[in-house]
C-alpha cells in the first residue's frame, strides 16, 4: 500500500493521462523502478487477472527483463484479443560507486475481453534471448457471469499491477498502453463502472464490504484459529486509514497480517470484486466454551465521477477531461464470528501445563564430567508447531546440592497460518557445589495432540553427571557446605500459635495473690518475729563467746607460765620428751589463746604473720619461731640434754617479752 | 555518719522503688472504681444470666447440689457458679487437652470455659483456652484469654509469641508509642516473674536485709558486721523492688484496667454519648487501656496514644 490514504482502484480514468505524462518523463529521463534488479538472470513473468466478468476489458502483460530476440505469443482461448500483443520498452542506467547497471524491460501487452463464462487458459508464452528459451506459467482466468450489465470494465486494465494504483511509475509502460486501449473503449464503456452509480449516487450494501473469516469454527483450547480481514469493492474509493480491530477476548492473539496489502480478484456469487486483505491474525482460545470475535470496522470514502458541465479548456481534454469527483462516506464492518472452543479431553498427564500442538523434545545435557562450583546448563529444546506464546519451561528437578538459577527461554519460532511454528530453547543453568556421582531426572513435557484428539508425554534420557572435587577450595566432606557459599536462609513456610500447655494445670482461685495474703503476712511476721526474737540470743551468745575468747587471751600468758612450770618439773625428772611436749604446748598454746587462732591452722609463719602485725619486733618472733623448731627438732632426737636449760630460760624470757611487748599496745 | 548517709540513700531508692509500684497503685485507684465497676458490670451481668438460669434449673436437681463433683461432672452451664474441686478440674484438664488434641477444638474450648466457671484459674488454662478459640476462628477471645495468660505468667515466651500471632488476624495495625527507656526495663524486669514469684521473692528479700541488719547489729568482727551491713542494703533496695513489682500485679488483679475489644467494630467517640464525634474505629482484638467510666461508656487509650469513649459492652476486661 502507499503510505498515503489514497488507494486508488487500478486503471481508474481520473489521472490516466497523467500518469502518461509522467511515464514518458520517467523513461525520457532513463529512471525505472527496475532499475536494481540484477540483470545477469533473464526472468520471464505474465501478469493477469485471477477473475473477470463476461464482457470486461482487462489486460495481460508478459514482461522480459531483457531484449529479447523472438517472442512466441501464447495461445489465448475464450477470449478476444482486443489489442495486442503490443510492445513496450524501457531502459535505465544506474550508476553507483562508478559501475555502471544497465537494466532494460521489455513488456508485451494483450487487451482481452472475456465472451464466455467459465475457467479459461492462456498457455505460456516463450521468448529467446541469446539463444536461450524462457517460458511463462500458464494462467487460468476465472470467466464469471456479468453482475446486471454493469460490467467493470476499465478497473481491470491495470489489475495485475502490483500493488493496484500505487503511483504511475510502477505501471510505466502498462500504464501507457493501457490507458491507450482503455481509452478507446472507455467512451461508453469503459467509464460504466463508475456510470452505473453517476445517476443514482448510492452505492449499494454489496458493492464494497468488508468480510471477517475464521478457517475454524470449532476448535480444542489452545489450538489456533486464523481470522482474516478482507475487503471487497467494484466500486473506487478513498481509503480512509482508520481500521477498528476487536480485542478478541478470550484468545491470545498474534499479528501476521502481510507486510503489503495486495489486491486480488475473487468471484463471489457470480460477480467480481477486487480485494484485499487487510489483516490476519492468529489466535490462541484461552478458554472453553462460545467465543466471538467482535467486528471489524473502518470507513471509506466512495469516489463518484460527476461530469462537469461547465465549458472546457484544451487542458482539461489533455488530462482526462472535466469530470469532477465526489466522495460519500461509507461505515464499515465485518460480521460477527464465533469459535466453538472445546476443553481438553478428561485424563490430562500430571506435568501437563496447556500445551497444545505437535511437538518434538530435544535435550542437550551439560557435559558428563564438571568441576565442582563451574557453572553448567541444562538445554531442552521444544520444536514443532503448537502453541508456543504460551509454553511454560517443564519442571527440571536437580540434585539439592545443585544450586538451580532461573530457567531462560530463547525463542526462534514463525507465526503461520498453521500456527506458530519453529522451536523454543529453555536453559536451566546450574552449579554442582558438591562433588560425587549424579543422575538427573529426565524432564518430561506433555501437550495435547488436538489432530491425534490425545495427550502426548515426551521425556528426555535421564542422563548423570560426575562432579569433581573444586581444586580451588578445601574440601569438605559433606554434601552442600563450602565455605559459606551455600548457605541459605532458613526456610520459614508457615506460621501458627504454638501447641497448648501439658502436664499440671497449675489451677489456683480466680483473682487471688499472694501479696497481702494470710500467706504473705505470716512469712512476713515469722521474719520480724525471728528477728525480734533473735537478736537478743544471739547477742547474748555471740557476746559470752567473745567473752570467753577475751578471757583465754588475757590468761595465755598464766597457762602459758603453767606449762613452763610443768616442762621444768619435766626437766628435773630427766624426761626429755615431756619437757619438750609441754614446752611446745605453752609456746603454740599462747600463741593460739593470745591471738584467737584454732591450734589446727596455726603455722610458724602464721605466727610471725600475726606478731609482725602486733608490731612485735623482727628479731622476737624470729626466735619464738626459731626456738618452737629447736623443740620440735629434740623431741625426737636422743642427743642434746644441755639445750633443754637453754631452751627453757629462752622461751620464758620472750614469753615476758612478747606479753610486755603486745600489752603496751 | 558514712553509714547514716549509705542508710538513707537505700532508704531513699527503695521509697523510689516502691513508688513505682505504690504510683501505680494510686493510678489505677483513682480510675479503679471506674475499672472496677466495668468489670463488676460484665461480671455482674454474666452472673446474674448465670443465676437465671441456675434457678430454672436449681429445682430440678437440688439433690445433686449438695455433691461438687458430681455437679461438676454434669453437663450443665448452670453448674458453673457451683466451685469446681481440684480433682474434678484436673479430670476436665486433661480432658479437654486430649479433646485439642484430636482436634475438638470446641470441645476443648467448653471444657475449659468450665473449669474457670468453677472459679479455678491458671496461666496456663488461659493459655490452653485462648489456642483452642484461636483455632475455633474466635480471634477477639482468643486474644483476650492470651492476654489474661500473659498477666499471670509474663515471663512466658510462648504467649508473647502467640499473641503475635493471633494478633495478624486483627484489622488494625497500632503502633504503640515508644516508652521511655527506664519504664521498658522496669517493665522487661517485672515480667520476669508474676505477680505471686515477686511477692514470694519479696519475702526472701526482707528476711535477708534483716538477716543483714541482724548480723551488723550483733557484735561481730568488725569485718563480718561490714558484709552484713552491704548486703543488708542491697537486700533492702532488691526488696524494695520485688515488692513495688508485686504491689504493681496485685493493683492490676484487684483493679483491673485493661480490655480487649469484642465488637467486630467499635466507634470511639470524642464523648460519652451517642452523639460525640467519631475518632477512629476499634476492631475486634485491639487491646485498651480503660481510664474511666461514666454510664454505659467508658474512656480508653490506645497503644498509639489515641483516647475516646466507647461502649463498655463493646469490649472485655482483662482480669
Amino acid at each position: 500500500m502507499a503510505g498515503d490514504a489514497n488507494m486508488r482502484v487500478a486503471g481508474a480514468g481520473r489521472g490516466r493521462a497523467m500518469r502518461f505524462w509522467l511515464a514518458l518523463a520517467l523513461f525520457v529521463f532513463g529512471f525505472s523502478f527496475f532499475a536494481a534488479r540484477a540483470q545477469d538472470r533473464v526472468n520471464f513473468e505474465v501478469a493477469a487477472p485471477t477473475a473477470v466478468e463476461v464482457g470486461e476489458l482487462f489486460r495481460i502483460e508478459f514482461v522480459v527483463n531483457a531484449d529479447p530476440s523472438e517472442f512466441v505469443p501464447p495461445t489465448i482461448e475464450g477470449f478476444d484479443v482486443m489489442a495486442g500483443p503490443s510492445k513496450s520498452q524501457s531502459q535505465s542506467v544506474s550508476i553507483v560507486n562508478g559501475d555502471m547497471t544497465r537494466t532494460e524491460t521489455v513488456t508485451y501487452t494483450y487487451v482481452l475481453q472475456a465472451f464466455a463464462a467459465g475457467l479459461h487458459n492462456i498457455s505460456s508464452a516463450r521468448v529467446t534471448v541469446d539463444g536461450k528459451s524462457y517460458y511463462t506459467r500458464s494462467v487460468t482466468i476465472e470467466v464469471a457471469e456479468g453482475g446486471s450489465g454493469s460490467g467493470s470494465g476499465g478497473d481491470g486494465a491495470a489489475g495485475s499491477s502490483g500493488s493496484g494504483g500505487s503511483s504511475g511509475a510502477s505501471g510505466s509502460s502498462g500504464g501507457s498502453g493501457g490507458s491507450g486501449s482503455s481509452g478507446q473503449d472507455g467512451g461508453d464503456s469503459g467509464n460504466s463502472g463508475v456510470s452505473g452509480q453517476e445517476g443514482s449516487r448510492e452505492v449499494a450494501a454489496d458493492d464494497i464490504f468488508l468480510r471477517a473469516t475464521v478457517n475454524r469454527t470449532s476448535v480444542y483450547k489452545g489450538e489456533p484459529v486464523v481470522v482474516t480481514l478482507k475487503l471487497y469493492s467494484r466500486v473506487q474509493f478513498n481509503y480512509n486509514n482508520d481500521l477498528r480491530w476487536p480485542t478478541f477476548n478470550g484468545f491470545w492473539q498474534q499479528d501476521i497480517s502481510p507486510d503489503q496489502i495486495t489486491q486480488g480478484r475473487e468471484t463471489l456469487d457470480g460477480r467480481v470484486y477486487n480485494s484485499w486483505v487487510l489483516k490476519e491474525y492468529l489466535l490462541y482460545p484461552q478458554q472453553s466454551g462460545a467465543l466471538v470475535v467482535e467486528p471489524f470496522a473502518m470507513s471509506v470514502n466512495v469516489l463518484f465521477q460527476v461530469r462537469d458541465t461547465s465549458p472546457r479548456n484544451i487542458f482539461d481534454e489533455l488530462m482526462g477531461g472535466g469530470a469532477g469527483w465526489e466522495q460519500i462516506r461509507r461505515q464499515l464492518s465485518s460480521g460477527t464470528l464465533r469459535v466453538d472452543v472445546r476443553d481438553w479431553p478428561e485424563g490430562a498427564p500430571a506435568g501437563f501445563d496447556g500445551a497444545v500442538g505437535d511437538f518434538e523434545l530435544d535435550a542437550v545435557a551439560p557435559p558428563p564430567a564438571m568441576n565442582a562450583n563451574t557453572s553448567g546448563s541444562y538445554v531442552l529444546k521444544l520444536s514443532g508447531t503448537g502453541n508456543f506464546p504460551l509454553i511454560r519451561a517443564p519442571h527440571l528437578s536437580l540434585p539439592d546440592s545443585f544450586e538451580q538459577y532461573n530457567v531462560t527461554t530463547s525463542d526462534n519460532t514463525r507465526n503461520t497460518r498453521v500456527g506458530t511454528s519453529g522451536h523454543r530453547e529453555f536453559s536451566y543453568p546450574f552449579i554442582p557445589r558438591a562433588d560425587g556421582l549424579y543422575a538427573i531426572q529426565a524432564p518430561s513435557f506433555s501437550f495435547f495432540n488436538p489432530r491425534l484428539r490425545q495427550y502426548v508425554t515426551l521425556s528426555a534420557r535421564e542422563t548423570s553427571i560426575e562432579v569433581t572435587a573444586d581444586s580451588m577450595t578445601v574440601t569438605t566432606p559433606s554434601v552442600g557446605v563450602v565455605g559459606g557459599l551455600s548457605r541459605d536462609e532458613m526456610k520459614v513456610f508457615g506460621q501458627d500459635i504454638r501447641y497448648i500447655k501439658r502436664g499440671g494445670a497449675g489451677l489456683g482461685p480466680k483473682g487471688e495473690t499472694f501479696l497481702w495474703s494470710w500467706g504473705y503476712f505470716s512469712l512476713m511476721g515469722l521474719c520480724v518475729v525471728l528477728f525480734v526474737g533473735g537478736y537478743p540470743v544471739l547477742s547474748r551468745l555471740v557476746r559470752d563467746r567473745q567473752n570467753d575468747r577475751l578471757m583465754r587471751g588475757k590468761r595465755a600468758n598464766k597457762v602459758a607460765l603453767k606449762r613452763f612450770r610443768a616442762a621444768e618439773a619435766s626437766m628435773k625428772q630427766d624426761d626429755r620428751r615431756g619437757f619438750y611436749d609441754e614446752m611446745l604446748k605453752a609456746l603454740w598454746g599462747y600463741m593460739s589463746d593470745r591471738m584467737d587462732i584454732p591450734m589446727a591452722v596455726l603455722t610458724k609463719d602464721r605466727i610471725c604473720e600475726e606478731l609482725f602485725e602486733r608490731s612485735v619486733p623482727q628479731d622476737c618472733s624470729d626466735s619464738y619461731v626459731r626456738i618452737i623448731s629447736e623443740c620440735e627438732e629434740a623431741q625426737y632426737s636422743p642427743s642434746s640434754s644441755a639445750r633443754m636449760t637453754e631452751l627453757y630460760r629462752e622461751g620464758v624470757a620472750l614469753l615476758t617479752e612478747l606479753e610486755s611487748t603486745m600489752k603496751k599496745r | 555518719m558514712k553509714r547514716l548517709i549509705i542508710c538513707l540513700l537505700t532508704a531513699f531508692v527503695s521509697g523510689v522503688a516502691v513508688a513505682y509500684g505504690g504510683g501505680a497503685a494510686v493510678e489505677a485507684e483513682t480510675v479503679g472504681s471506674a475499672a472496677g465497676e466495668v468489670g463488676n458490670d460484665s461480671a455482674g451481668a454474666a452472673a446474674s444470666a448465670v443465676e437465671v438460669e441456675n434457678a430454672a434449673t436449681q429445682r430440678a436437681q437440688s439433690q445433686a447440689a449438695g455433691n461438687v463433683a458430681v455437679a461438676a461432672l454434669v453437663e450443665d452451664a448452670a453448674d458453673a457458679v457451683v466451685a469446681v474441686d481440684r480433682k474434678a478440674a484436673t479430670a476436665m484438664w486433661n480432658e479437654a487437652n486430649e479433646a485439642y488434641h484430636t482436634g475438638d477444638f470446641a470441645a476443648a474450648a467448653a471444657l475449659y470455659d468450665k473449669i474457670e466457671a468453677g472459679g479455678l484459674v491458671g496461666a496456663k488454662l488461659y493459655y490452653n483456652k485462648a489456642g483452642a478459640l484461636f483455632k475455633m476462628g474466635k480471634v477477639g477471645e482468643s486474644i483476650l484469654y492470651y492476654s489474661k495468660a500473659q498477666r499471670l505468667a509474663p515471663y512466658d515466651g510462648d504467649i508473647d509469641h502467640n499473641l503475635a500471632i493471633v494478633g495478624t488476624y486483627t484489622r488494625n495495625r497500632i503502633e504503640p508509642v515508644p516508652e521511655f527507656f527506664v519504664r521498658r526495663w522496669m517493665r522487661g524486669l517485672s515480667s520476669m516473674m508474676g505477680g505471686d514469684g515477686w511477692a514470694l521473692l519479696s519475702v526472701g528479700l526482707f528476711a535477708l536485709a534483716l538477716a543483714g541488719v541482724l548480723v551488723y547489729l550483733l557484735p561481730l568482727a568488725r569485718r563480718v558486721r561490714r558484709v552484713g551491713f552491704w548486703s543488708g542494703v542491697g537486700a533492702t533496695v532488691l526488696f524494695a523492688f520485688a515488692f513495688s513489682f508485686a504491689s504493681r500485679d496485685y493493683y492490676a488483679t484487684k483493679h483491673p484496667a485493661s480490655g480487649i475489644v469484642m465488637s467486630v467494630s467499635a466507634a470511639a467517640k470524642s464523648s460519652p454519648d451517642e452523639s460525640g464525634k467519631d475518632l477512629f474505629l476499634l476492631y475486634e482484638g485491639d487491646r485498651v487501656e480503660i481510664l474511666d467510666a461514666l454510664g454505659d461508656w467508658s474512656e480508653i487509650e490506645v497503644a498509639n496514644g489515641s483516647r475516646g469513649w466507647i461502649r463498655t459492652g463493646a469490649f472485655r476486661v482483662i482480669d
